[in-house]
């Protein structure tokens, strides 16, 4: 249940901020876009439902991106994904756990110290979140200071582009492989 | 150990990439700072690979039970490092269940942690179960990647048709066969107790002469004993369809039934054999004792529908399996042409078979449906198999009808005596 509260408060959020600090007529199309898509998830406790709320949410930040005349703060974009990734893990954790223990037939289980489990995978979903945030924090900043460099403004995204096109390969390489 | 990426990693690698794209497309850098927390996510299992090694051990309370009774299987965990999420599944292979029915846990343990989880539960048919299969996945921290341990495959457990008391009283048993084991029997044999005094004829033996009788008529005269000699007792079952919805099938209820009277029989001291016919033959010789008792709940257990068109005969079945005057009590549906033909051939080679018939027409009633044309298919169906029974009963032999709702098979064989007495013709209600 407070995984979908958490899931639920961050969309909210994520939805009735721009709302009303930058206002845009997308928010409102969005948003129940997002909304459903997060009803029929918690409904059906199915993740990609989650994914689509967030794909949707996704899509409106890159149209308020596109529409600002002097862009998003760096930190309010950082903000705005941790509060996605909030969304995404509540999401994740409430179709996870709710599957389990429960049998279609006349099973009973017991499980030694079952009270431990939910609350190890609670803490460690906040841990996740705040490390990512604070993995997070130097970046907005480290962009700044490369914008100010003498970087040549037409090298800035072929460069972002390479790296980003490398780094998925190599991350994908190194764990699409199986190990036996 | 086989490592594969989660579900999760692939939609937060999509959202990351979607990102990064829109971001170098519409030159905007806050977008990519947008799927940074995404990005983070996606490497993290790269820089904290997965590998976390459990140990497992499984402990079932029973190696075999008897329908209903219920069973518990207790698994033991022990991770030797930190497991952030360890996920069990467990699946249990039910008898005639295509699919295992699967049930998943989670758990989360700390280095050196053992945790244990004990299911219990009740066997709701007979035949094999596997209770004790589990399969276990281990996740990263970031649950970005899993990684599957392999499992035992799991012990088969039996269970046993259910048993009834039967309460037949010792006339109804010597009605029903020539030789029962605790009771004595018509004919004349060796024995304790004592027949009739007759003269003495060329071979009988020294030992029998009555002297005193000798003595006061002045010929020899011997004792005749009632033979003392145990019941043969073969259980002959029609495995050539089955009919009706588990655990009320036709074979649910004559497993049942057939554990029913063997156990009675096997208690006192007779000889329990059986005979299953379908599209092959397969028998177990009659025997005594503990061992024959659970030999033939083994067999029960398994009982299958094994319907072909190649069918043996029971010629081919040993003198052994099915010895002289046994007392045969078959179980048929009579929906195979085959099944008739069976019974006739046992009655031409000397048996007196007591069939148990059991409507094929009762057991699939939820099946029929109220329209016309099936109420019209229903009626043709119930005539045809009362012609049959009327042309086994025409050849002589004892059929009983087994109403599953109403009577025991105790009632059943108490039913069946009382027809035998009466000549095998005036059975009310059989039909």
């Amino acid at each position: 249940m407070a995984y979908v509260l958490t899931a639920w408060l961050s969309a909210a959020l994520l939805i009735a901020i721009p709302a009303l600090i930058l206002g845009d007529s997308l928010v409102v199309a969005v948003g129940p876009v997002a909304l459903l898509a997060m009803a029929v998830g918690t409904y059906r406790r199915q993740f990609h439902w989650f994914t689509v709320a967030a794909l949707s949410l996704f899509a409106e930040y890159i149209w308020l991106a596109s529409d600002a005349q002097n862009g998003i703060s760096g930190y309010g974009a950082l903000a705005a994904g941790i509060l996605l990734m909030v969304l995404l893990e509540a999401g994740y954790m409430a179709c996870l756990l709710p599957k389990t223990g429960h049998s279609r037939s006349s099973r009973q289980y017991t499980v030694s110290d079952e009270g431990k489990d939910s609350k190890r995978l609670y803490q460690a979903m906040l841990l996740r979140i705040g490390g990512t945030a604070a993995i997070g924090l130097p970046f907005p900043l480290l962009l700044t200071w490369v914008r100010r460099a003498d970087l040549p403004e037409k090298l800035f995204f072929p460069i972002l582009l390479v790296t980003a096109t490398a780094l998925a390969i190599l991350v994908y390489w190194l764990l699409a492989r199986k190990e036996d | 150990m086989s490592r594969t990426l989660s579900e999760k990693h692939r939609i937060y690698y999509l959202l990351a990439g979607v990102a990064i794209a829109a971001g170098i497309l519409m030159g905007r850098s806050e977008l990519v700072l947008l799927s940074l927390p995404f990005v983070i996510m996606v490497v993290y299992p790269v820089l904290y690979p997965a590998g976390a090694e459990i140990q497992t051990s499984t402990q079932v309370s029973e190696c075999s039970a008897f329908e209903g009774e219920t069973v518990s299987v207790t698994l033991s965990v022990e991770a030797a490092a930190a497991v952030p999420l360890l996920e069990v599944t467990h699946k249990v292979w039910t008898p005639g269940q295509v699919r295992a029915d699967s049930t998943r846990l989670l758990l989360s343990l700390r280095p050196g942690e053992t945790r244990q989880i004990d299911c219990r539960m009740p066997l709701e048919n007979r035949g094999e179960h596997v209770i004790d299969q589990f399969q276990f996945r281990t996740f990263d921290s970031a649950h970005m990647v899993w990684t599957e341990h392999e499992g035992k495959p799991g012990s088969s457990i039996y269970a046993y048709p259910k048993l009834s008391k039967l309460d037949l009283p010792g006339n109804v048993i010597r009605q029903l066969g020539r030789y029962t084991g605790s009771y004595v029997s018509q004919a004349a044999g060796e024995g304790t107790e004592l027949a009739e005094i007759r003269k003495y004829a060329y071979g009988d033996t020294a030992k029998h002469i009555n002297w005193r009788t000798s003595l006061k008529w002045g010929e020899l005269y011997v004792n005749d004993r009632l033979q003392e000699k145990n019941a043969d007792v073969v259980l002959v079952v029609d495995t050539m369809r089955d009919v009706g919805h588990r655990p009320d099938s036709y074979l649910d209820l004559v497993c049942r039934g057939a554990a029913s009277i063997a156990k009675h029989f096997l208690d006192r001291k007779d000889r329990v054999g059986i005979i299953e016919y379908g599209g092959t033959v397969s028998w177990l010789r009659p025997a005594l004792g503990k061992r024959q008792m659970y030999r033939v709940l083994g067999r029960l257990a398994k009982l299958s529908e094994s319907g072909s068109h190649a069918f043996r005969e029971l010629d081919s079945i040993p003198i052994q399996a099915l010895p002289a005057k046994a007392m045969l009590i078959v179980f048929t549906p009579l929906l195979d042409k085959r099944s008739t033909r069976v019974l006739v051939s046992l009655a031409l080679r000397g048996f007196r078979p007591l069939v148990v018939y059991l409507s094929p027409i009762e057991l699939a009633s939820d099946v029929l449906g109220d329209s016309p044309s099936e109420q019209l298919a229903s009626r043709w169906w119930k005539y045809e198999q009362r012609r049959k029974v009327r042309e086994l009963r025409r050849s002589g032999l004892t059929v009983v009808s087994w109403d599953r709702k109403t009577e025991s098979i105790g009632r059943v064989l108490t039913g069946a005596a009382a027809a035998r007495r009466s000549g095998g013709w005036q059975q009310k209600g059989v039909l």
